[in-house]
């Protein structure tokens, strides 16, 4: 019997996956990377996965479903999840203007957009930072390890989107209503 | 024209959106940027849940590296005649671990001496893992509340101060380092004896705040920290003086410090453990169910 993706069964399997995946990125980021790369370097695999549910996926319930992964980012860091949140659904309202003008035909241009997005991401983060704090965020006082980190994101995010694609059962351009 | 229009699903949709996302503007401006120290049991549960496989990761790499320098050893071992193949590489292999145990007996024997200065029991912790965002500065432990760990307990090297348990499970514990923006510290410049707030930037090198002119500070002075403030006690080594930037008119200085610990080559660290604030915190509770 084939599985349909769009039945409620099907979505809840998918979101589980989804929520384990990000709990995998977020063990690598926290774990891995400080081994194996300098301590600053700690690319935010879960912010892909944020693009990936804003842009594909046009649940009624889709705000809840990201405030919930950045809930659980937030045990992982010292970020609140309200931050991430707030942004998150920022981009959310973005893509779903933006979804019927942009059209990834191949890996380079989806990893290149995905680039300008996630500086647009970090900007907004920024923003936040600097009000609550008064201070430039971290990550733009050692801007060559953050460049290293949009690059290394933007190289992830074709494949990533893949894996995600697969997960939710959806067809290269169909997003799920 | 009318695919533009949102039907009932898509208002719904972006009704809920807007709701969600006015609640967590408001809870912005409410709180800080930092998640809350206060951990409920799901939050309890997922990091007790996962933060084992970030142990086991952590432990992977030590492992890793032991097996990887013994490969080494072996692959340069080949080189030489059969008959001492056999007796160099054992004996390097043994070398390699002697050395891995002569670094360990270093650091603990330097955390110990370091622990007898202070009163009050101490444990010894591991890293576990760092922080997700690179943008705030915290580390997560393998030790916690069923260890005795309480919040604001003190966490120290050998070399200096690390910070204070910020979060706290039944097995781990998070602590926000001193390069932290939210984590104050009130120091003692050791020379002067002039008080100020050390401040993290996020960066590897925290500023000292509202130091008195009277008592200039001078690069390499030796910072610890004050005992004020009732987290952290007096004299632990913080850091000391590495850049003064002085406005023009003098009115404002810029002071950063160096801090003496490597926040990027932490492997073990204490965590100061001081019964009386467990007494105080019972205090506040029994005031808390009075009111």
């Amino acid at each position: 019997m084939i599985k349909s993706p769009y039945s409620l069964k099907g979505q809840l399997i998918s979101l589980i996956l989804t929520f384990l995946l990000l709990l995998l990125a977020e063990i690598i980021t926290s774990t891995l990377f400080p081994l194996f790369f300098p301590s600053s370097f700690r690319p935010d695999i879960g912010i892909l996965i944020v693009f990936f549910l804003c842009f594909r996926l046009n649940f009624t319930f889709i705000p809840f479903i990201l405030f919930f992964m950045r809930y659980l980012h937030s045990l992982f860091s010292l970020e609140h999840w309200a931050l991430g949140t707030c942004i998150a659904i920022f981009f959310h309202f973005l893509f779903q203007y933006l979804k019927d003008i942009l059209h990834f035909s191949s890996f380079v241009l989806e990893g290149l957009f995905n680039g300008i997005f996630l500086l647009f991401w970090y900007t907004l983060f920024a923003l936040a930072y600097y009000i609550k704090y008064e201070a430039l965020a971290p990550f733009l006082q050692t801007p060559f390890v953050f460049f290293l980190q949009v690059l290394f994101l933007s190289f992830l995010s074709p494949y990533a989107f893949q894996y995600l694609t697969k997960i939710w059962n959806l067809n290269e351009k169909d997003s799920l209503d | 024209m009318e695919d533009f229009l949102p039907n009932k699903q898509g208002k719904l949709k972006n009704i809920s959106s807007l709701g969600v996302f006015l609640f967590c503007l408001l809870k912005l401006a409410q709180v800080d940027l930092i998640s809350t120290k206060e951990q409920t049991f799901f939050e309890q549960l997922i990091v007790e849940f996962f933060a084992p496989t970030q142990m086991a990761l952590t432990t992977l790499k030590t492992k890793g590296k032991e097996f990887f320098a013994d490969y080494l050893a072996n692959v340069s071992a080949q080189q030489q005649n059969r008959t001492l193949q056999t007796e160099v590489a054992t004996l390097k292999n043994k070398l390699l671990s002697f050395r891995e145990i002569e670094e360990e007996n270093l650091r603990l024997k330097q955390l110990f001496n370091f622990q007898e200065k202070f009163s009050g029991k101490k444990l010894l912790a591991q890293i576990v893992s760092r922080d997700v965002n690179n943008a705030f500065q915290m580390i997560r432990l393998n030790k916690g509340s069923s260890d005795g760990v309480i919040p604001q307990s003190p966490v120290v090297t050998a070399d200096g101060l690390i910070g204070h348990i910020y979060r706290v499970t039944p097995h781990y514990s998070d602590v926000l380092t001193i390069l932290d923006p939210k984590n104050k510290v009130d120091i003692l410049i050791s020379r002067t004896r002039a008080h100020g707030i050390l401040e993290g930037k996020g960066d590897s090198y925290p500023r000292i705040l509202y130091m008195s002119s009277k008592d200039p500070v001078e690069i390499g002075d030796l910072v610890i920290t004050s005992g004020l403030g009732a987290i952290y006690p007096k004299g632990i080594f913080v850091g000391h003086i590495k850049r003064i930037q002085r406005s023009s008119i003098g009115l404002t200085e810029r002071i950063q410090l160096s801090p003496f610990v490597n926040f990027d080559k932490l492997e073990e660290v204490l965590v100061l453990l001081f019964p009386e604030k467990t007494e105080l915190k019972a205090q506040w509770n029994l005031l808390d169910k009075e009111q």
